[in-house]
Protein backbone atom coordinates (compact mmCIF):
# COMPACT_ATOMS: atom_id res chain seq x y z
CA UNK A 1 0.00 0.00 0.00
CA UNK A 2 1.61 3.01 -0.47
CA UNK A 3 1.16 6.51 0.53
CA UNK A 4 -1.85 7.81 -0.74
CA UNK A 5 -4.16 4.74 -0.12
CA UNK A 6 -2.69 4.38 3.23
CA UNK A 7 -4.24 8.44 3.75
CA UNK A 8 -7.24 8.13 1.97
CA UNK A 9 -7.90 5.05 3.40
CA UNK A 10 -7.40 6.63 7.14
CA UNK A 11 -9.64 9.11 6.08
CA UNK A 12 -12.37 7.24 4.69
CA UNK A 13 -11.88 4.88 7.53
CA UNK A 14 -12.51 7.44 9.86
CA UNK A 15 -15.47 8.78 7.69
CA UNK A 16 -17.27 5.43 8.15
CA UNK A 17 -17.17 5.06 11.57
CA UNK A 18 -17.70 8.35 12.95
CA UNK A 19 -20.24 8.59 16.17
CA UNK A 20 -23.72 9.32 15.40
CA UNK A 21 -24.83 12.40 16.07
CA UNK A 22 -27.10 14.04 19.33
CA UNK A 23 -30.09 15.72 18.37
CA UNK A 24 -30.31 17.77 21.70
CA UNK A 25 -26.60 19.26 20.35
CA UNK A 26 -26.34 23.24 20.72
CA UNK A 27 -25.73 24.34 17.51
CA UNK A 28 -22.34 27.35 18.10
CA UNK A 29 -22.47 30.46 16.95
CA UNK A 30 -18.70 30.22 15.91
CA UNK A 31 -16.63 27.14 15.27
CA UNK A 32 -12.92 27.51 15.04
CA UNK A 33 -11.15 24.81 13.24
CA UNK A 34 -7.39 23.72 12.86
CA UNK A 35 -5.91 20.96 10.39
CA UNK A 36 -3.21 19.37 9.42
CA UNK A 37 -3.03 18.73 5.50
CA UNK A 38 -1.29 16.58 2.80
CA UNK A 39 -1.73 17.04 -0.80
CA UNK A 40 -1.54 15.57 -3.48
CA UNK A 41 0.01 17.95 -6.93
CA UNK A 42 -1.96 18.05 -10.03
CA UNK A 43 -1.52 19.58 -13.54
CA UNK A 44 1.15 22.22 -13.63
CA UNK A 45 1.80 21.44 -9.84
CA UNK A 46 2.80 17.44 -10.40
CA UNK A 47 4.71 19.15 -13.57
CA UNK A 48 6.95 21.05 -11.18
CA UNK A 49 7.12 19.23 -8.29
CA UNK A 50 5.68 15.55 -8.37
CA UNK A 51 5.97 14.73 -4.73
CA UNK A 52 3.05 14.53 -2.46
CA UNK A 53 3.45 17.27 0.07
CA UNK A 54 3.59 16.57 3.67
CA UNK A 55 4.02 19.85 5.25
CA UNK A 56 0.22 21.75 4.79
CA UNK A 57 -1.55 23.62 7.46
CA UNK A 58 -5.42 25.25 7.67
CA UNK A 59 -6.91 27.42 9.72
CA UNK A 60 -10.81 27.87 9.78
CA UNK A 61 -13.35 30.52 10.96
CA UNK A 62 -16.98 29.20 10.25
CA UNK A 63 -20.16 31.07 11.68
CA UNK A 64 -23.66 30.16 11.75
CA UNK A 65 -25.57 31.74 9.13
CA UNK A 66 -28.66 29.44 8.95
CA UNK A 67 -30.05 26.58 10.45
CA UNK A 68 -27.35 23.76 8.21
CA UNK A 69 -25.37 26.46 6.82
CA UNK A 70 -22.52 27.98 7.96
CA UNK A 71 -20.08 30.35 6.28
CA UNK A 72 -16.57 31.69 7.54
CA UNK A 73 -12.88 31.80 6.18
CA UNK A 74 -10.43 29.64 5.46
CA UNK A 75 -6.38 29.90 5.57
CA UNK A 76 -4.26 27.88 4.27
CA UNK A 77 -0.88 26.96 3.32
CA UNK A 78 0.78 23.86 1.54
CA UNK A 79 4.58 23.41 0.67
CA UNK A 80 5.38 21.04 -1.93
CA UNK A 81 9.22 20.19 -2.00
CA UNK A 82 11.41 17.84 -4.03
CA UNK A 83 14.64 17.46 -4.18
CA UNK A 84 17.11 15.30 -6.80
CA UNK A 85 20.05 14.66 -7.99
CA UNK A 86 19.05 13.52 -11.74
CA UNK A 87 19.02 15.29 -15.03
CA UNK A 88 16.68 17.73 -16.22
CA UNK A 89 16.12 18.49 -19.60
CA UNK A 90 14.86 21.79 -21.03
CA UNK A 91 14.65 23.05 -24.83
CA UNK A 92 17.60 25.27 -24.45
CA UNK A 93 19.83 22.06 -22.49
CA UNK A 94 20.36 20.22 -19.56
CA UNK A 95 21.28 20.29 -16.33
CA UNK A 96 22.81 17.45 -14.04
CA UNK A 97 23.38 17.96 -10.09
CA UNK A 98 21.69 18.70 -6.86
CA UNK A 99 18.35 20.21 -7.75
CA UNK A 100 15.69 21.42 -4.97
CA UNK A 101 12.49 22.86 -6.26
CA UNK A 102 9.84 24.09 -3.85
CA UNK A 103 6.39 25.56 -4.67
CA UNK A 104 4.82 27.03 -1.57
CA UNK A 105 1.18 27.67 -1.97
CA UNK A 106 -0.78 29.81 0.45
CA UNK A 107 -4.95 30.43 0.13
CA UNK A 108 -7.22 32.65 1.64
CA UNK A 109 -10.69 31.69 0.94
CA UNK A 110 -14.47 32.55 1.91
CA UNK A 111 -16.04 29.40 2.61
CA UNK A 112 -19.73 28.00 2.83
CA UNK A 113 -21.19 25.01 4.07
CA UNK A 114 -23.95 22.59 4.16
CA UNK A 115 -24.67 20.03 7.24
CA UNK A 116 -27.34 17.86 6.14
CA UNK A 117 -27.33 16.57 9.58
CA UNK A 118 -29.60 17.33 12.98
CA UNK A 119 -26.82 19.73 14.15
CA UNK A 120 -24.88 22.50 13.00
CA UNK A 121 -21.00 21.92 12.82
CA UNK A 122 -21.18 17.91 13.01
CA UNK A 123 -21.71 15.49 10.38
CA UNK A 124 -21.35 15.15 7.22
CA UNK A 125 -21.22 18.28 5.27
CA UNK A 126 -20.58 19.64 1.43
CA UNK A 127 -18.77 23.12 1.28
CA UNK A 128 -17.49 25.76 -1.73
CA UNK A 129 -14.64 28.14 -0.94
CA UNK A 130 -13.59 30.75 -3.24
CA UNK A 131 -10.73 33.32 -3.32
CA UNK A 132 -6.98 34.02 -3.35
CA UNK A 133 -4.14 32.16 -3.94
CA UNK A 134 -0.58 33.19 -3.65
CA UNK A 135 2.02 30.98 -5.58
CA UNK A 136 6.07 30.87 -4.83
CA UNK A 137 8.07 29.06 -7.00
CA UNK A 138 11.67 28.03 -6.18
CA UNK A 139 14.51 26.54 -7.71
CA UNK A 140 18.09 25.71 -7.20
CA UNK A 141 20.81 24.22 -8.95
CA UNK A 142 23.68 22.97 -6.75
CA UNK A 143 24.46 25.26 -4.38
CA UNK A 144 24.30 28.94 -5.63
CA UNK A 145 21.72 30.85 -8.60
CA UNK A 146 18.12 30.20 -6.31
CA UNK A 147 15.43 31.66 -8.63
CA UNK A 148 12.30 32.10 -8.22
CA UNK A 149 8.83 33.15 -9.28
CA UNK A 150 5.36 33.90 -7.77
CA UNK A 151 2.10 34.96 -8.36
CA UNK A 152 -1.56 35.94 -7.22
CA UNK A 153 -4.26 33.43 -8.39
CA UNK A 154 -8.11 33.34 -7.99
CA UNK A 155 -8.85 29.96 -6.62
CA UNK A 156 -11.99 28.07 -6.27
CA UNK A 157 -12.43 24.67 -3.42
CA UNK A 158 -14.98 22.37 -3.43
CA UNK A 159 -14.99 20.50 -0.44
CA UNK A 160 -16.61 17.64 1.21
CA UNK A 161 -15.55 16.34 4.93
CA UNK A 162 -17.20 14.76 8.29
CA UNK A 163 -16.85 16.30 11.49
CA UNK A 164 -17.42 14.07 14.61
CA UNK A 165 -17.07 15.01 18.54
CA UNK A 166 -14.64 13.35 20.50
CA UNK A 167 -14.80 15.35 23.85
CA UNK A 168 -16.73 17.84 25.37
CA UNK A 169 -16.41 21.07 23.06
CA UNK A 170 -13.79 19.75 20.96
CA UNK A 171 -14.17 17.61 17.70
CA UNK A 172 -12.46 15.63 15.25
CA UNK A 173 -12.73 17.07 11.49
CA UNK A 174 -11.75 14.97 8.22
CA UNK A 175 -11.41 16.98 5.39
CA UNK A 176 -11.49 16.28 1.24
CA UNK A 177 -11.12 20.02 -0.56
CA UNK A 178 -9.80 20.16 -4.03
CA UNK A 179 -8.73 23.58 -4.71
CA UNK A 180 -8.20 24.91 -8.72
CA UNK A 181 -6.83 28.40 -9.30
CA UNK A 182 -7.09 30.69 -12.53
CA UNK A 183 -3.72 30.21 -14.47
CA UNK A 184 -1.68 33.43 -14.26
CA UNK A 185 1.91 34.67 -13.29
CA UNK A 186 5.09 34.34 -15.38
CA UNK A 187 6.94 31.41 -13.57
CA UNK A 188 10.00 29.57 -14.08
CA UNK A 189 10.64 27.63 -18.04
CA UNK A 190 8.36 30.63 -19.07
CA UNK A 191 4.32 31.42 -19.17
CA UNK A 192 1.50 31.50 -16.74
CA UNK A 193 0.47 28.06 -14.72
CA UNK A 194 -2.80 26.96 -12.76
CA UNK A 195 -1.47 25.54 -9.37
CA UNK A 196 -4.28 23.10 -8.44
CA UNK A 197 -3.60 20.31 -5.94
CA UNK A 198 -6.47 17.76 -3.76
CA UNK A 199 -6.22 18.17 -0.03
CA UNK A 200 -7.04 15.57 2.48
CA UNK A 201 -7.23 17.16 5.87
CA UNK A 202 -7.40 16.35 9.88
CA UNK A 203 -8.14 18.22 12.62
CA UNK A 204 -9.84 20.17 15.49
CA UNK A 205 -12.83 21.49 15.86
CA UNK A 206 -13.70 23.97 18.89
CA UNK A 207 -17.04 24.89 19.47
CA UNK B 1 -12.59 32.67 21.59
CA UNK B 2 -9.23 34.54 21.42
CA UNK B 3 -7.61 31.87 23.13
CA UNK B 4 -9.12 28.91 21.47
CA UNK B 5 -7.72 30.26 18.20
CA UNK B 6 -4.23 30.88 20.12
CA UNK B 7 -4.19 27.53 21.37
CA UNK B 8 -5.29 25.87 17.78
CA UNK B 9 -3.27 27.80 15.81
CA UNK B 10 -0.47 26.48 18.32
CA UNK B 11 -0.67 23.13 17.67
CA UNK B 12 -0.83 24.01 13.95
CA UNK B 13 2.23 25.76 13.44
CA UNK B 14 3.86 23.13 15.67
CA UNK B 15 2.93 20.46 13.23
CA UNK B 16 3.95 22.51 10.23
CA UNK B 17 7.36 22.87 11.70
CA UNK B 18 7.75 19.39 12.41
CA UNK B 19 6.64 17.68 9.25
CA UNK B 20 9.23 18.41 7.26
CA UNK B 21 11.55 15.91 8.43
CA UNK B 22 9.15 13.51 6.64
CA UNK B 23 10.46 14.71 3.30
CA UNK B 24 12.71 12.23 1.27
CA UNK B 25 15.13 12.86 -1.54
CA UNK B 26 16.16 11.00 -4.49
CA UNK B 27 20.25 10.63 -5.05
CA UNK B 28 20.09 7.37 -7.25
CA UNK B 29 19.76 9.14 -10.68
CA UNK B 30 23.84 9.84 -11.35
CA UNK B 31 26.87 8.94 -10.37
CA UNK B 32 27.98 9.03 -6.99
CA UNK B 33 31.52 10.83 -8.42
CA UNK B 34 30.06 12.92 -10.51
CA UNK B 35 30.93 16.83 -9.54
CA UNK B 36 28.39 18.83 -8.43
CA UNK B 37 26.51 20.42 -11.24
CA UNK B 38 26.97 19.53 -15.23
CA UNK B 39 25.38 22.15 -17.27
CA UNK B 40 24.53 22.03 -21.13
CA UNK B 41 23.89 24.99 -23.31
CA UNK B 42 22.48 24.03 -27.29
CA UNK B 43 20.64 25.55 -30.00
CA UNK B 44 19.32 22.86 -32.27
CA UNK B 45 18.72 24.54 -35.06
CA UNK B 46 19.55 23.81 -38.51
CA UNK B 47 23.32 24.87 -38.23
CA UNK B 48 23.82 22.31 -35.25
CA UNK B 49 22.23 19.79 -37.58
CA UNK B 50 24.34 20.17 -40.35
CA UNK B 51 27.52 20.00 -38.88
CA UNK B 52 30.12 17.03 -39.46
CA UNK B 53 33.32 17.86 -38.68
CA UNK B 54 35.04 20.01 -35.86
CA UNK B 55 38.59 20.79 -34.78
CA UNK B 56 39.82 21.06 -30.83
CA UNK B 57 42.83 22.25 -29.95
CA UNK B 58 45.33 20.42 -27.73
CA UNK B 59 45.00 23.30 -24.95
CA UNK B 60 43.27 23.99 -21.72
CA UNK B 61 43.48 27.87 -21.55
CA UNK B 62 42.85 29.38 -18.30
CA UNK B 63 40.52 32.29 -17.86
CA UNK B 64 41.07 35.34 -17.38
CA UNK B 65 44.13 35.17 -19.00
CA UNK B 66 47.63 34.32 -17.20
CA UNK B 67 45.88 33.24 -13.88
CA UNK B 68 48.09 30.00 -13.80
CA UNK B 69 46.56 28.97 -10.45
CA UNK B 70 45.11 25.75 -11.51
CA UNK B 71 46.79 22.48 -12.54
CA UNK B 72 46.80 20.59 -15.75
CA UNK B 73 48.27 17.65 -14.90
CA UNK B 74 44.65 16.19 -16.37
CA UNK B 75 44.78 18.44 -19.57
CA UNK B 76 45.13 15.71 -22.05
CA UNK B 77 43.30 13.20 -20.73
CA UNK B 78 40.38 15.94 -20.58
CA UNK B 79 41.26 17.09 -24.17
CA UNK B 80 41.41 13.20 -25.36
CA UNK B 81 38.22 12.79 -23.60
CA UNK B 82 36.20 15.31 -25.55
CA UNK B 83 37.58 13.94 -28.69
CA UNK B 84 36.91 10.52 -27.94
CA UNK B 85 33.12 11.46 -27.35
CA UNK B 86 33.09 13.83 -30.61
CA UNK B 87 34.35 10.68 -32.73
CA UNK B 88 32.24 7.70 -30.91
CA UNK B 89 29.15 9.98 -31.47
CA UNK B 90 30.40 9.96 -35.21
CA UNK B 91 31.96 13.44 -35.83
CA UNK B 92 34.97 13.68 -37.58
CA UNK B 93 38.09 15.14 -36.68
CA UNK B 94 40.19 17.36 -38.87
CA UNK B 95 43.19 17.46 -36.48
CA UNK B 96 44.94 20.32 -35.62
CA UNK B 97 46.01 21.22 -39.04
CA UNK B 98 45.49 24.94 -39.31
CA UNK B 99 44.91 24.75 -42.92
CA UNK B 100 41.99 22.30 -42.04
CA UNK B 101 38.29 23.33 -42.81
CA UNK B 102 35.90 22.08 -39.63
CA UNK B 103 32.39 22.99 -39.34
CA UNK B 104 32.73 23.64 -35.52
CA UNK B 105 35.75 24.34 -33.39
CA UNK B 106 35.69 22.98 -29.72
CA UNK B 107 37.10 24.84 -27.07
CA UNK B 108 38.64 24.02 -23.48
CA UNK B 109 38.93 26.28 -21.23
CA UNK B 110 39.12 26.30 -17.16
CA UNK B 111 38.11 29.54 -15.47
CA UNK B 112 39.89 30.34 -12.39
CA UNK B 113 36.98 32.94 -10.90
CA UNK B 114 33.36 32.70 -10.33
CA UNK B 115 31.59 32.34 -13.88
CA UNK B 116 28.52 33.19 -14.98
CA UNK B 117 27.20 31.11 -18.27
CA UNK B 118 29.39 29.32 -20.07
CA UNK B 119 30.27 32.37 -22.67
CA UNK B 120 33.32 34.56 -21.40
CA UNK B 121 34.22 38.24 -22.76
CA UNK B 122 38.02 37.29 -22.71
CA UNK B 123 37.87 34.47 -24.79
CA UNK B 124 39.88 35.98 -27.65
CA UNK B 125 42.87 37.50 -25.55
CA UNK B 126 42.48 33.37 -23.98
CA UNK B 127 43.11 31.80 -27.23
CA UNK B 128 45.02 34.46 -29.25
CA UNK B 129 44.40 34.30 -32.46
CA UNK B 130 42.91 30.89 -33.98
CA UNK B 131 43.07 30.28 -37.54
CA UNK B 132 39.82 28.83 -38.35
CA UNK B 133 38.15 32.39 -38.76
CA UNK B 134 40.87 34.71 -40.08
CA UNK B 135 42.34 37.40 -39.59
CA UNK B 136 39.06 39.92 -39.25
CA UNK B 137 37.97 37.94 -35.75
CA UNK B 138 39.71 39.76 -33.01
CA UNK B 139 39.10 40.58 -29.28
CA UNK B 140 36.19 42.57 -30.31
CA UNK B 141 34.00 40.23 -31.14
CA UNK B 142 31.75 37.96 -28.87
CA UNK B 143 29.82 34.48 -29.20
CA UNK B 144 26.54 34.31 -29.96
CA UNK B 145 24.84 32.41 -27.07
CA UNK B 146 21.20 30.61 -27.42
CA UNK B 147 18.19 32.71 -26.37
CA UNK B 148 16.57 31.85 -23.50
CA UNK B 149 19.45 30.18 -21.27
CA UNK B 150 19.35 31.51 -17.70
CA UNK B 151 22.70 31.85 -16.67
CA UNK B 152 24.42 29.86 -14.16
CA UNK B 153 27.38 31.31 -11.46
CA UNK B 154 29.63 28.49 -12.09
CA UNK B 155 32.32 28.25 -9.30
CA UNK B 156 36.31 29.05 -9.92
CA UNK B 157 37.80 25.69 -11.45
CA UNK B 158 34.90 24.48 -13.76
CA UNK B 159 35.81 23.56 -17.39
CA UNK B 160 34.54 25.15 -19.96
CA UNK B 161 33.56 23.20 -23.15
CA UNK B 162 32.28 25.49 -26.35
CA UNK B 163 31.55 24.56 -29.70
CA UNK B 164 31.73 27.18 -31.67
CA UNK B 165 30.48 27.64 -35.71
CA UNK B 166 33.12 27.91 -38.27
CA UNK B 167 30.87 28.46 -40.99
CA UNK B 168 28.57 31.44 -39.49
CA UNK B 169 30.51 34.35 -38.35
CA UNK B 170 28.53 37.38 -38.63
CA UNK B 171 30.92 40.28 -39.22
CA UNK B 172 28.24 43.03 -39.15
CA UNK B 173 27.22 42.21 -35.30
CA UNK B 174 31.04 41.06 -35.02
CA UNK B 175 29.81 37.39 -33.25
CA UNK B 176 30.09 33.89 -34.27
CA UNK B 177 27.87 31.59 -33.53
CA UNK B 178 28.01 28.96 -29.84
CA UNK B 179 26.43 25.72 -31.04
CA UNK B 180 26.93 24.23 -27.89
CA UNK B 181 28.58 24.52 -24.35
CA UNK B 182 29.21 22.15 -21.20
CA UNK B 183 30.03 23.81 -17.94
CA UNK B 184 31.53 21.06 -15.46
CA UNK B 185 31.34 22.94 -12.58
CA UNK B 186 34.44 23.09 -10.01
CA UNK B 187 36.35 20.00 -10.74
CA UNK B 188 39.34 21.33 -11.41
CA UNK B 189 41.39 21.85 -8.96
CA UNK B 190 44.89 20.55 -7.41
CA UNK B 191 43.62 17.71 -5.64
CA UNK B 192 44.18 14.08 -6.40
CA UNK B 193 40.58 13.61 -7.54
CA UNK B 194 40.55 16.16 -10.30
CA UNK B 195 41.14 13.92 -13.38
CA UNK B 196 38.28 11.39 -12.40
CA UNK B 197 35.87 14.26 -11.46
CA UNK B 198 36.31 16.13 -14.73
CA UNK B 199 36.60 12.80 -16.55
CA UNK B 200 33.56 12.06 -14.94
CA UNK B 201 31.66 14.99 -15.77
CA UNK B 202 32.70 15.43 -19.24
CA UNK B 203 30.97 11.81 -19.73
CA UNK B 204 27.95 13.12 -18.44
CA UNK B 205 27.68 16.48 -20.55
CA UNK B 206 27.96 14.06 -23.56
CA UNK B 207 25.44 11.70 -22.37
CA UNK B 208 23.00 14.62 -21.74
CA UNK B 209 23.57 15.65 -25.08
CA UNK B 210 21.90 12.80 -27.32
CA UNK B 211 21.69 15.67 -30.41
CA UNK B 212 25.14 15.50 -30.98
CA UNK B 213 25.09 11.95 -32.40
CA UNK B 214 25.57 11.73 -35.98
CA UNK B 215 25.34 8.11 -36.52
CA UNK B 216 28.79 6.78 -34.47
CA UNK B 217 28.43 4.58 -31.01
CA UNK B 218 28.44 6.90 -28.22
CA UNK B 219 30.72 6.03 -25.25
CA UNK B 220 29.66 4.39 -21.85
Amino acid sequence: MNIKQCALGSALAASIVSAPLGAQDVDPPFINIGSYAIAFPLGDTHDFVPNTSWFGANWEGQWKYKPKTSVGVSLGLQDFFNQTRGTTTFSTGAVTGQQSRELLLGTLMGIGRYYPGPSLGRGFYAGLGAGGQFAQQYYQLGVTNPLSRSAIHLAIAPEVGVVTPIMEGLDAVFIARFTATTSNGNYLGGGSRNFKFITLGVGMAER
Amino acid sequence: MAGKFVRLLGATVATMVLMPACYSSDYNNVAPNLPGVVITVVDQGRALASARSFALPDTVVEVPVGSNTISHESDQQIIANVRAHMVGLGWQDVGTNPVAIPDVVLLVAANTRIQTGVFYVDWFGAWGYLPYWGPAVNGGWIWGVPADAVPYAFQAGTILITMLDRRAEDATRQSIPLLWAAGIDGVVTNTASTTERALTGIDQAFAQSPYLRRGGVQLP
